[in-house]
């Protein structure tokens, strides 16, 4: 795609679509516009969440008109090409996989006709970027999950799992970062709270850091601050 | 100078709310802020506070609040018996309280939520950068909950007492068991087939029981086809959103900040504030309006939001 297409969202917001399909290029790039926005900070803007492949803006019609926030909009996106790729913030994730408490390693080992062993070693392999930061805060879309792993989400989703699960569903991967409702494959617990305090915005991701998940025993997940609750 | 205000009976949803907050749904935080954004707004501007200044959301009613000290108050929003001891006082205007005096909200008649806004306001603490409780995140207002009975607030009323204000019957807003909704189009319009948009704009819809602060979920008798999924992308307040069902799902004040779903109409903010006021039953439609016609309708509500001509009583 040459150049963003915008879609109305309302008389005061837009979906800016920057590409077909994600990709790790394009992450980088709306990360940028992202932080490019939030240093700039003009009066009309009002909201944005960037995702995918797109970038969605509430805007103040009064303080500016749709056409006029759209090339600004597009005039910011052309120059930030140029620019060059930030550096991206890096976790490793202590991640207790753990059968006894995790059913879904597995069931999602016997879908797959792994051994769980295997299951863990390809969920740790890959180093992920967050996609998009969204449902509830704190919750990061981690992609792209190693092909292998792909599994759809319960048929039937669960009332409450733990906070601190680490779930995968298609060609993404979480964690939840409070108990929460869920319809994703639970392969193990964080004992890390990720859950954003209410006095700092600041969550512990951000679109377009990078990811890796480090497999832990029993005894450093409690000593780390983990409960061991079944994910039932 | 501090005043408690004492719960008596919370009510269903008693929550402490301001306009919402602004520049953090990229943390995946919802806005939240008052349902009703017109009635939040009339109700501070007749005691003086800013329009943003914290108040009290109630849901339907059914509460009882007691003060220990004099404060004066307004009150807009749902049509619902209002006493003040035992008086009966009429809702749209300014009232003051004397220490000990127990004021009642009855059951919402019309409408469903009602704004108390104290002059002075609520002394409550910032969190990012707004009053407004978000429940489900367990953020703001009053710890992060509604009110419960034998909760006290402080309020911090002015020194001196106000001449009562109202606002006149034109200003006041009204509820209808069947509400028009004005729309323009959102981003996924286009994916709908022409059938389907005469569905979406020219059937009944009815308000299912799965409606809150999150969102409206809709009952249609002839629902749409299911849309293709998209890529998730942000949703904002007012999205009309389309799952595989074919049963419309409106974003409302707390909303989540992405989703999946196809979004063919977006509400107008406006009627946002008209289907806050909706109850399971009642019946909604919605009427698209051209950009152009949106943007004029946009305009002069939110010159009406700015003015509000109170007088006095």
């Amino acid at each position: 795609m040459d150049r963003p297409r915008f879609a109305r969202a309302g008389v005061n917001a837009m979906l800016m679509t920057l590409a077909e399909t994600p990709s790790e290029t394009l992450l980088n790039r709306i990360f940028a516009m992202q932080q490019w926005l939030t240093n700039e900070k003009p009066p009309w803007l009002v909201d944005i969440v960037p995702a995918y492949v797109t970038l969605y803006i509430v805007f103040d019609p009064v303080l500016i008109d749709r056409f006029t926030a759209q090339r600004w909009m597009t005039e910011a996106w052309s120059a930030l090409e140029s620019q060059s790729i930030h550096r991206p913030k890096q976790h490793i994730i202590p991640v207790y996989y753990a059968p006894d408490l995790c059913p879904d390693l597995d069931i999602v080992a016997a879908m797959k006709g792994m051994a769980i062993e295997d299951v863990i070693t390809l969920h740790c392999a890959h180093v992920y970027r967050v996609y998009a930061l969204g449902f509830a805060p704190g919750f990061a879309y981690l992609g792209e999950l190693d092909e292998q792993l792909r599994v759809p989400r319960l048929a039937t989703p669960r009332q409450n799992i733990p906070a601190g699960s680490v779930a995968i569903a298609e060609q993404q991967t979480a964690i939840y970062p409070a108990s929460s409702p869920a319809g994703w494959h639970v392969l193990g617990l964080c004992p890390l709270d990720l859950q954003p305090t209410s006095d700092d915005l600041q969550t512990t991701f951000a679109v377009g850091d990078e990811v890796r998940f480090e497999a832990i025993d029993k005894d450093t997940f409690i000593s780390l601050g983990g409960h061991c609750e079944v994910v039932s | 100078m501090k005043v408690s205000l004492h719960v008596i009976k919370p009510g269903s949803l008693t929550t402490i709310q301001d306009l919402g907050r602004r520049g953090v749904a990229q943390h995946g935080f919802t806005t939240a802020g008052a349902m009703d954004q017109y009635a939040a707004r009339a109700a501070n501007i007749l005691v003086d506070n800013s329009v943003n200044s914290a108040l009290l959301e109630v849901t339907l009613g059914g509460c009882q609040f007691e003060v220990d000290d004099a404060v004066d108050f307004a009150i807009c929003g749902a049509e619902a018996p209002l006493q003040i001891n035992q008086r009966y006082v009429e809702s749209w205007r300014t009232h003051r309280l004397e220490a000990g005096d127990v004021l009642s909200i009855g059951f919402a008649q019309r409408g469903s939520r009602l704004y108390l806004a104290f002059a002075g306001g609520i002394s409550v603490e910032h969190c990012l950068a707004s009053c407004s409780t978000a429940v489900r995140e367990g953020l703001g207002g009053f710890h992060g909950r509604s009110l419960q009975r034998g909760d006290a607030l402080e309020l911090s009323p002015r020194a001196h007492a106000m001449s009562a204000r109202r606002f006149s019957v034109t200003d006041r807003s009204r509820f209808a068991k069947e509400v028009t909704l004005y729309t323009t189009i959102g981003p996924q319009w286009f994916l709908l087939k022409k059938a389907e948009k005469q569905k979406l704009l020219q059937q009944r819809f009815t308000i299912s029981s799965d409606c809150d602060r999150m969102g409206y979920r809709l009952s249609a008798s002839d629902p749409l086809a299911s849309l293709p999924g998209i890529i998730s992308e942000g949703v904002g307040v007012g999205a009309v959103q389309l799952p595989n069902d074919g049963q419309p799902i409106i974003m409302m004040r707390d909303h989540q900040t992405m989703g999946g779903y196809p979004k063919p109409l977006v509400l107008l903010p406006e009627s946002v504030d008209a289907l806050s006021h909706c109850l399971p039953g009642d019946v909604v439609t919605f009427k698209l309006l051209t950009p152009s016609a949106g943007l004029a309708r946009y305009q002069r509500y939110q010159q009406r939001l700015q003015k509000l001509p109170w007088e006095y009583v």
